[in-house]
């Protein structure tokens, strides 16, 4: 199957404009690297480290380890037509995963989930960070949509309206026809229900296996070593 | 695909409007707290954050993402700067270092081994010469072995001082 082909979505000018970006960072240039990472940094931060990491600290934190990282190893970036952002999400998956192999808190990602989409940036054609960022945000809804399946349909409810669509409590109370004290007990047993599904970090058993998604990666030649 | 809130109801499953237990109310209390306030700790709100993140996950706010480019970039600076300071001094001490054993080594050189101490230093030797004068052939052997022992203390002094290259 033909996938697309990295290009970059908004200009030919704008690719151009990273490439020279890198040049120069690589080259030394401390603004330059700056620049890059101002440009891709938040949509990093958005669809690739929250949703895996799941709070916002972790994922400042991993933010800040990839910059580092990014910094430390910019020499090993060989510029190859299909923009910075690929390696910079290879960089970002790398660190997700360390953080996900230390940490014990439930996320809907755990460990193995990244460290198959670190595998797949081996393989997988890369894409510019608008096409990958949709497809991040694709993933990440369905993952949702998959545990919310997998529990009683009014348990799902109750996650989807309080905490999807952040509703009031006493609002939703008032959906699901109950009082609000109830629906705290209601709330209360679809998260313990959702973390029977989920199974403990890093149990294996607890998810069916998830079709691959697509995703934006670098080429192997291009594989960040991080 | 078809809606799950179409399926029917799982009987395995307990009935979500079952009447709670006192831990429950207990435990429903504390996640309504924690999701209220997100400085609680609390495992079913984190959880309940982490699905909220992926779901619609928000924005890091322009100036913390400033903060982090300028802690990276700063902190790369501090690195190498700490690095260089470390080279310097390791590449001082190692200079030193090996002018001090070429110094030891030259000095050591210039004299045959031993010769310099064993030259300073008292050697074993006979009494004879403590004792010029024949002495009685009974009595005064306190005061002869007195003497050899302040004879023999001073070269024991001697050949320290030497030792300690401090004669």
């Amino acid at each position: 199957m033909l996938r697309r082909v990295a290009r970059p979505s908004d200009s030919d000018e704008q690719l151009e404009r990273e490439r020279r970006l890198v040049e120069r960072a690589h080259a030394g240039d401390r603004s330059a690297v700056g620049e890059l990472l101002t440009a891709h940094g938040p949509a990093l931060y958005r669809c690739v480290l929250l949703p895996r990491l799941g709070s916002e600290a972790a994922a400042r934190d991993a933010l800040s380890e990839v910059y580092e990282r990014v910094i430390e190893r910019f020499d090993r970036f060989t510029w190859q037509n299909v923009g910075f952002w690929p390696w910079l999400r290879t960089v970002a998956l790398r660190v997700a995963l360390d953080q996900l192999r230390a940490r014990k808190r439930l996320v809907l990602w755990d460990a193995e989930d990244v460290a198959r989409e670190v595998d797949a940036t081996q393989t997988v054609t890369p894409v510019d960070q608008k096409l990958s960022e949709r497809r991040e945000r694709q993933a990440a809804r369905a993952r949702v949509e998959e545990a919310l399946s997998r529990i009683h349909p009014r348990y799902a409810r109750a996650i989807r309206l309080r905490v999807l669509e952040e509703r009031s409590r006493e609002e939703v109370a008032r959906e699901l026809e109950v009082s609000p004290a109830t629906f705290d007990v209601v709330l209360h047993r679809a998260m313990q229900s959702l973390r029977k599904v989920l199974g403990p970090p890093g149990d294996q058993s607890k998810a069916p296996p998830r079709e691959r998604a697509p995703q934006d990666a670098p080429p192997s030649s291009e594989a960040p070593d991080v | 695909m078809s809606d799950p809130r179409d399926r029917p109801e799982d009987p395995l499953q307990p009935d979500p409007d079952a009447p709670a237990t006192d831990e429950e109310l207990a435990e429903a209390a504390k996640l309504r707290d924690a999701l209220e306030d997100p400085s609680r700790s609390n495992h079913d709100a984190e959880l309940a954050r982490a699905m909220s993140s992926a779901w619609s996950p928000r924005d890091l706010s322009a100036e913390a993402h400033r903060s982090l480019v300028e802690k990276a970039l700063v902190g790369r600076d501090a690195r190498r700067r700490r690095n260089r300071v470390i080279r310097v001094s390791f590449g001082a001490s190692a200079v030193l270092a090996l002018a001090a054993a070429i110094l030891l080594y030259v000095r050591s050189d210039s004299q045959p081994p031993g010769t310099v101490h064993v030259a300073a230093m008292a050697v074993s030797r006979s009494t004879q010469a403590l004792f010029r004068d024949r002495f009685a052939s009974s009595g005064g052997e306190s005061s002869r072995i007195d003497r050899i022992a302040m004879a023999r203390g001073a070269d024991l002094r001697d050949n320290e001082f030497a030792k300690w290259g401090v004669r």
